[in-house]
């Protein structure tokens, strides 16, 4: 498992700063990240990623299996989610945007519609934390769910 | 005298009349015509061939007339033919009721009347007390300059016990306690001790004598509390309804010698957010806005000017409650307030625990689409629907289609209206709430109730720190605290169990925590509809809060 094998090679934590936010996004990142490994996905946090500037910066949760990878932000306010999703997006993965509720998912939906074209739209899936084993398959059609 | 005996062209005519027919030139010409008695073939044919036309239009219409309303500055909504409704704005310068059931459409045409109105008066009052949907005309409103003000209920600074402008204190004490007797619940007797109470600290405070310091909700607990020869069961069911007003909206709302009247706040367009606080709380709220404000205008004398202040009350049943409706001091006020240029507009689910009254009050109705026919029949004979009216009104109501009549104007018969569908974006939450804008009233703070735990309820002296002020209302609400900082984001239902405390316990003493800043709330919403999962954390004030309590106590 060449992915796998790419993993494991990153220590968790040590090429990027310990997770970041508070604790409802830690607790957030907790139960997307619970999904994915049950969905039998490898999953990374902080996953760093170099940006064109040279810069580093960092996905929150980066989830491989077999050929499948994606990455996934957490956002809690829609304060920062076009930074972050064109972030995610210049990784060339499919993105899961996961929010905590309703009210953010339409406010970031609006950013979303704002800022990014429409060949993109298609690249990323706003979803609730329980939406995210339903989006797997959406996103990955064909995919069998479990380990 | 049978209908036979009379010549067809006076039954035409009596039609005409009666549907209002010869209202136009042509018609009063003709109206003319025949009250000199020289109508010829002509004339007869043109009055004949009028009310066969109406009389055709009539059957494809059903049993409800088409309204004769293309006049006015006002669009109330749509005929089933697609034709706008139009009224003068001033016939909404009145008292209106709608009764349609969940899902009806009762919201969206609040909605579409205020995007009028709003512009148009200088004072707009939205309340939103369980959705929150006129948050969303901020936007559009904002287009033609109206800055609406979303206010929610804990940022307020207000005193209850304020007298309104223009209103004696004499006057406004009695009308006072029974909004509070209704507000807490309170059995009928709670009313004379509250108005003696209330008596007692507005002559020792001077308001009687001119003086604008009014005591606070927190002087007349603690003057409640202290009358040990009042009547125990009325005295005990004020304290027992108080206490948790008065932690739930805290001394930052309530906590004040002079809050801001309602007479100010008339001058401004406001979305009033009740949600997210106690029921007794949005109650005190809304009755006190609307108590005062209506004592104002009626004490003031204010009669038949243009309207300017709009009232928008979505599922207000709360207003028109049979339950206590002795101590509704608003219903005494209810018919004097028309024509005082305040229009109010309140819309209900169901007839189930109407105030009877209510239906009287409210000349202009609208009736939607409800669950259960005894709404119908009772709407329906309230607004005179004939049977066939009712029946077509049972079958055929459906989301945005009402059955209206008006208050005032020429046409009184029942017509049907459609709202049209508005789809509006969601509410922007980046845009400002413009809060700012009320902090140019002015208010004098009550500062020694601000440093008083929530709760007034005695709690002798434990917990209390040095400086004499005191982080937890009681142990139990720091037992919560610490409970939330051990066992951090757990939904709100777990909490109960673990602090060993009834849950509707833990209610009262999470939103104090939440409203001191002690404990943050996040909502974690699941796929299915239903309301989200609340979850709970502790912020850095609540951990110092619970170290300093405990630090006091010896539970270290």
């Amino acid at each position: 498992m060449l992915i796998s094998s790419v993993l494991n090679a990153i220590p968790e934590h040590s090429s990027g700063p310990r997770m970041r936010g508070g604790a409802f996004h830690r607790y957030l990142v907790r139960q997307v990240c619970e999904v994915l490994r049950a969905a039998g996905f490898d999953t990374r946090l902080e996953y760093p990623r170099r940006l064109t500037d040279g810069r580093i910066d960092f996905v929150d949760i980066f989830a491989a299996r077999d050929t499948h990878r994606l990455a996934c932000e957490i956002e809690t306010t829609p304060r920062y989610v076009r930074v972050n999703i064109a972030k995610a997006l210049a990784l060339g993965l499919p993105v899961f945007v996961v929010v905590p509720s309703r009210r953010v998912r339409v406010a970031v939906q609006r950013q979303c519609e704002r800022h990014f074209a429409g060949a993109d739209h298609g690249r990323f899936w706003i979803l609730l934390p329980d939406e995210v084993a339903q989006g797997l398959s959406e996103c990955f059609p064909g995919f069998s769910g479990g380990e | 005298m049978k209908s036979d005996d009379i010549p067809p062209t006076v039954l035409d005519l009596l039609y005409a009349q009666e549907h209002q027919l010869l209202c136009d030139e042509t018609g009063r010409a003709l109206r003319d015509v025949f009250d000199a008695n020289v109508a010829d073939r002509f004339v007869i044919e043109t009055l004949r061939n009028r009310v066969r036309n109406h009389r055709i239009a009539q059957m494809f219409a059903g049993p409800y007339p088409q309204p004769h309303l293309s006049a006015g500055d006002f669009v109330q909504g749509l005929d089933l033919k697609g034709s706008r409704l139009l009224i003068p704005l001033q016939y909404l310068n009145a008292h209106s009721l709608t009764l349609a059931g969940s899902g009806s459409g009762k919201t969206i045409k609040a909605l579409f009347h205020c995007l009028q109105i709003a512009p148009r008066t200088k004072g707009c009052w939205l309340f939103d007390c369980r959705k929150t949907e006129f948050r969303k005309l901020k936007r559009y409103l904002q287009r033609v300059g109206v800055e609406v003000i979303i206010l929610p209920v804990h940022h307020m600074r207000i005193n209850p016990l304020q007298t309104p402008v223009g209103v004696t204190p004499i006057e406004w004490i009695p009308r006072c306690a029974d909004m509070l007797v209704m507000v807490l619940s309170a059995p009928p007797r709670a009313s004379k001790l509250l108005e003696s109470a209330l008596h007692r600290l507005f002559r020792r405070m001077g308001v009687r004598d001119g003086t604008e310091a009014h005591p606070t909700l927190f002087d007349l607990i603690d003057e409640v509390k202290h009358d040990r020869g009042a009547n125990p069961p009325a005295r005990q069911a004020i304290l027992d309804s108080l206490d948790p007003l008065l932690a739930s909206l805290g001394p930052g709302v309530l906590a004040y010698r002079r809050g801001w009247s309602s007479h100010e706040l008339a001058q401004l367009p406001i979305n009033f957010v009740l949600g997210g606080t106690s029921q007794t709380a949005q109650n005190l709220v809304l009755n006190w806005l609307l108590l005062s404000e209506f004592t104002s205008r009626v004490a003031r004398g204010v009669s038949n000017p243009q309207m300017d202040l709009y009232v928008s009350v979505d599922e207000g049943q709360r207003l028109l409650s049979a339950a206590n409706s002795g101590h509704n001091a608003l219903i005494d006020l209810w018919p004097l307030v028309r024509g005082t240029g305040l229009g109010l507009d309140i819309s209900v689910p169901t007839s189930h625990g109407l105030l009877p009254e209510a239906l009287s009050f409210t000349a202009t109705k609208y009736l939607g689409r409800c669950g259960a026919a005894h709404d119908y029949e009772t709407v329906g004979r309230a607004m005179g629907l004939s049977r066939a009216q009712l029946d077509w009104a049972f079958h055929n109501t459906r989301p945005g289609r009402f059955i209206a009549q008006l208050g005032e104007g020429e046409w009184r018969k029942p017509y049907v209206i459609e709202i049209p569908l508005l789809r509006l974006a969601p509410p922007d939450e980046t845009i400002d709430d413009g809060t700012a804008l009320l902090d140019d009233l002015s208010v004098v703070r009550a500062d020694e109730f601000f440093n008083q735990p929530a709760s007034t309820k005695d709690t002798g002296t434990a917990g209390v720190l040095p400086d004499g002020s005191a982080p937890f209302a009681d142990e139990r609400a720091y037992r919560f605290c610490k409970v939330v900082i051990d066992c951090p984001l757990r939904p709100s239902s777990v909490y109960p169990k673990l602090v060993r405390i009834s849950s509707k316990t833990a209610v009262t003493i999470r939103r104090a925590l939440v409203a001191k800043g002690y404990l943050r709330e996040h909502t974690v919403d699941t796929a299915g509809r239903g309301r989200g999962t609340i979850l709970l954390e502790a912020t850095e004030a609540g951990v110092e809060a619970v170290d300093q309590y405990a630090a006091t106590m010896g539970d270290v």
